[in-house]
């Protein structure tokens, strides 16, 4: 590894002539596709192991990766490369895409035409300050009613359970392709759907509908995106050390 | 394509957690470091800034947050319960003798 000239590298898209990313970020190209790159400094990613409290490092390179992406995307079809991707020069670039080329061809044409979007089932108990009147119940009224209420908040789940399951294949049904994302403490459902722009309209009016009959279920509907397809290009590229 | 308005957490949440990995001699991961170590940095590193920006969805996450666990009880009748009845044993909270 030489320490001159490292890459950090965004997204393999075509390699179209006019593709304009602004001053920083450029294209290193092989045949028919490139790699999206900027000159790094790799200690620009050391501070990341700092706890200083006021450094927001990996935010701002989260941030900056996620721009870079999005801006060749709303030209081109883009196969996001994981966070941190650093390279060693452009000669690796070549390489990798020469090595990677029929498996990243393969993947940018499936993508090509699609956006992807997130949704997010949230299901709202009741307060948990909604509690049963005591006053006055023998110990076995007190417990009957605490098991009514326990039994209530299930039903409820159940509930929410079922419509979101109805959601989820309705909206499979408009999707090219969708992947269950891991829930965070109290979401329900996080699903990523790959959507092509033709079906866009269909999708979100399916959506629009069962938001509405989760709502009164008691559950909330969050809808993120358009995103590039960050959850449908899970690909290794494999290079061997004699590549 | 309309500008996104998808939060800090909804970008830290895919571009951390996705996209192509390269594999073998050629690509360095410069962060070679498992995503949750990342997140848990991340975490500490600017929690005060995130939540003045709203970003504090992890506070109720019992893995980023055991205390999360104990507010689920917080305000349950048990909890209530528990606290009267060890409020009758005798010695629970009294400093050794």
């Amino acid at each position: 590894m030489s320490n001159r000239d490292w890459l950090c590298a965004y997204a393999i898209t075509r390699n179209r002539d006019g593709l304009d990313l602004g001053p920083a970020p450029r294209l290193v190209g092989y045949r028919d596709l490139g790699v999206v790159v900027s000159e790094v400094t790799p200690a620009r990613f050391d501070r990341i192991d700092t706890l200083d409290p006021v450094d927001g490092a990996l935010a701002e390179l989260a941030r900056e990766h996620d721009a870079v992406v999005r801006a060749v995307f709303r030209h081109e079809p883009v196969l996001p490369l994981r966070f941190g991707t650093v390279l060693d020069g452009e000669a690796s670039v070549k390489r990798l895409l020469e090595i990677a080329y029929d498996q990243a061809r393969n993947c940018l044409d499936e993508v090509e035409g699609h956006r992807e979007w997130g949704v997010r089932v949230r299901h709202v108990e009741p307060a948990a300050t909604s509690r049963p009147d005591t006053a006055g119940l023998s110990g076995t009224q007190y417990l009957v009613r605490r098991r009514e209420r326990l039994k209530a908040i299930q039903r409820g789940r159940e509930n929410v359970g079922d419509v979101a399951t109805r959601l989820d294949e309705a909206l499979s049904r408009h999707a090219a392709d969708h992947l269950g994302r891991t829930r965070p403490h109290g979401v329900l459902v996080n699903t990523a759907y790959l959507v092509a722009k033709s079906r866009e309209a269909a999708f979100h009016a399916e959506l629009e509908w069962f938001a509405r009959e989760l709502r009164q279920a008691g559950a909330t509907v969050e809808t993120t995106g358009p995103w590039p397809p960050y959850s449908f290009t899970d690909v290794e590229l494999g290079v061997t050390a004699d590549g | 394509m309309a500008a996104s308005s998808d939060s800090l957490a909804d970008i830290l949440e895919r571009v951390l957690d996705k996209g192509v990995v390269i594999a073998g001699d050629i690509g360095v991961s410069v962060v070679d470091v498992e995503l949750l170590t990342l997140r848990i940095r991340l975490f500490i590193a600017s929690a005060q800034t995130a939540r003045e920006m709203g970003m504090d969805w992890w506070t109720n996450d019992p893995f980023f947050s055991p205390n999360a666990v104990r507010e689920e009880l917080g305000e349950t009748d048990l909890a209530a319960r528990v606290a009267a009845l060890e409020a009758r044993v005798p010695g629970r909270r009294d400093a050794l003798r």
